[in-house]
């Protein structure tokens, strides 16, 4: 073995460059379905609508900034006083950023919809308060409700419904309408709406009834976009609620069985275990000797006594990590050069056997860090480095490289062994697959080592996957996300 | 006389041939299928040294529960607990965060099943000579 304390070496995991080597699918599991997993999917759908409605104003506040600039140089042909524009622009730059600290600062309650709902209400309809003023005083600086702006009120009518319920939603609507009809009066004096509309309205009537005409089509425009919006939102919110309650009946039903499957599996156990401690006292001589015959007897049975408990133990091995996978695990800084070096020490014995060399190419501990959960990681690479052990030709040699990239850190198991086929590199993954080969080198394997290796690299969100060629080896690539040590 | 072990574990199997190994290596061993009166029972013949299973039929963190009870008592928590279970400590079959915590566990040894009866005997006598 060749794992010196040394400078981190990257080594390529793709040895044969005149043939490219089969390559198994990417095994991951992305941090938004994490999310999913544990959380809640009305969070997920608040959350996403936040920061929509940021994005939305951070456009909104942008091209009142052009239009200000527009303004200022006078070529775009815009009557509209600049400052004003200058004024407003800034004023909703800083009411967005105000809200999105907010946002940030209540990042505490974001795992729990109602009371993180709750909390961002206020700033919510302060925010749409804010600007509904904005939008009243552009509605005064560009001339009043002949001005397209009078339908700009239209995006926190949707937004409103968005967030709150119906009645909530038409209160903002209604105050849209009083604050289009409102800021006419601003516009034209004292004097009659009716009449200044005439002016406004272009050639399509004419007379007292005009203004009536045109603020009645308003009101039905404004009227319509809030029933369509308001029924798509409120059926969506119960679809979401109705959602988010199959979520929870799934996961209690999948907890239950996780749980009665454990137990089933303890209880498999115990006789077996019972058998072993039996056949371990008789062939310790504890009851007096035994002869060679009687002793090669129990000796396969001890064998095939552990090959089952082995099967247990990754059974209840791989329950458990798809359970963290969806309650998750308190992740710390795990050294994987000592992880690694760790699980070389446990599998010494099987190297040894058959004559194999390890080379980590001069990693040592100490400089290869991740966060994650060092027990499952420990399963992790026990589980690839007994692979690309097991099934490798004697005298050969197995790489470890690590590997550094820009978001990444990888670990490449290489093995100069038996390889497997293209078409069994994604079947590798599935629970209790063994090629024909692989049975035959390793008679006590139980087909689990990959499944149990995948879960842990969904725990860390990381990626795992496989090269190889029939004949010349196996690389096992994995790789966890870079975090910044602090 | 050796010194005692008292063995409370579920499964009289596993009983007897822990019986067998200990004997043979003339330790007094004494046993219980429940944790039911343990204490008590631990306080009558003030053995050297206790193994103790985790899952009992009627829970499956009882042997946990029991070794908290043990080091609260002030004769029992002089003796040394070796647990030995089928189930890995870590293992989530309704086990609390606590129950899991290797610092918090009460217990001076924690085997899983099946263990090498050397093993075994090399641990114990390590713990009580």
């Amino acid at each position: 073995m060749r794992c010196a304390i040394g400078v981190v070496r990257s080594w390529g995991g793709t040895a044969m460059e005149h043939e490219r080597p089969a390559t198994s699918r990417e095994h991951s599991l992305s941090a938004a379905t994490v999310d999913g997993l544990r959380g809640d999917i009305r969070l997920l759908e608040l959350n996403r609508r936040i920061n929509w409605f940021l994005s939305l104003r951070l456009v909104v506040g942008c091209g009142i900034l052009l239009g200000a600039l527009l303004a200022l140089t006078t070529r775009g042909g815009l009557l509209v006083k600049p400052l004003p524009l200058f004024l407003m622009s800034a004023a909703l730059f800083i009411m967005n950023g105000v809200f999105w600290l907010h946002y940030r600062a209540v990042r505490g309650v974001r795992r729990e919809f109602e009371r993180f709902r709750s909390t961002l209400s206020f700033n919510l309809h302060l925010q749409i308060l804010f600007d509904f003023t904005i939008l009243s005083w552009l509605l005064v600086e560009t001339g009043g409700i002949g001005s397209p702006v009078t339908y700009f009120f239209l995006f926190h009518v949707s937004l409103s419904c968005l967030f709150f319920r119906r009645p909530v939603s038409f209160f903002y609507t209604t105050l849209a309408l009083v604050l289009i009809v409102g800021t006419q009066f601003l516009v034209v004096g004292a004097g009659d709406v009716s009449l200044a509309l005439s002016d406004t309205v272009g050639n399509w009537c004419t007379g007292p009834d005009c203004g009536f005409y045109y603020v009645s089509s308003i009101v039905m425009v404004y009227g319509f976009v809030w029933y369509l919006a308001s029924t798509i939102t409120t059926s969506l919110r119960h679809s979401e609620a109705d959602l988010q309650a199959n979520i929870e009946e799934l996961v209690e039903i999948h907890r239950e069985k996780t749980r009665y499957m454990l137990t089933t599996t303890h209880e498999l156990k115990a006789p077996f275990t019972a058998i072993h401690s039996y056949v371990n006292v008789l062939l310790g001589g504890f009851v007096g000797p035994i002869d060679g015959k009687v002793e090669g007897i129990l000796t396969k049975i001890r064998g095939r006594c552990e090959r089952m408990l082995n099967m247990i133990n990754e059974l209840l091995q791989l329950a458990n990590i798809k359970n963290l996978v969806k309650s998750g695990v308190e992740m710390e800084w795990v050294d994987l050069g000592a992880c690694v070096h760790k699980v070389l020490e446990r599998l010494d014995g099987i190297r040894e056997a058959s004559n194999i060399t390890v080379d980590c190419g001069g990693m040592g501990t100490g400089s290869f860090w991740i966060r994650g959960d060092v027990e499952r990681l420990e399963i992790l690479f026990t589980n690839i480095i007994a692979n690309a052990l097991y099934y490798s030709h004697p005298g050969s040699t197995v790489r470890i490289s690590f590997t550094e990239g820009d978001k990444m850190r990888q670990v490449a198991v290489s093995d100069e062994g038996i390889g497997i086929k293209k078409e069994y590199l994604e079947k590798v993954f599935l629970e209790h697959f063994r090629t024909e080969d692989a049975a035959r080198m390793n008679s006590n394997s139980t087909g689990l080592g990959l499944t149990i290796s995948k879960f842990v690299i969904y725990m860390h969100q990381g990626r795992i996957w496989l090269e190889s060629e029939p004949g010349k080896g196996t690389t096992a690539f994995v790789e966890f996300l870079k975090e910044r040590r602090r | 006389m050796g010194k005692k072990i008292l063995i409370i574990d579920d499964d009289k199997d596993i009983i007897e041939s822990l019986q067998l190994v200990l004997v043979s290596k003339g330790y007094d061993v004494q046993s219980t299928l429940t944790t039911k009166g343990a204490v008590e029972l631990v306080k009558s013949i003030t053995p050297d040294l206790i193994i103790l299973d985790v899952m009992f039929p009627e829970s499956s963190s009882e042997g946990f529960d029991l070794a908290r009870e043990l080091s609260r008592d002030e004769e029992a928590r002089k003796i040394p607990v070796l647990m030995l279970s089928a189930v890995n400590a870590r293992f989530n079959l309704g086990f609390s965060n606590k129950d899991r915590d290797e610092n918090w566990l009460p217990v001076a040894e924690f085997m899983e099943k099946p263990v090498q009866p050397l093993k075994l005997v090399q641990r114990i006598e390590e713990l009580i000579g």
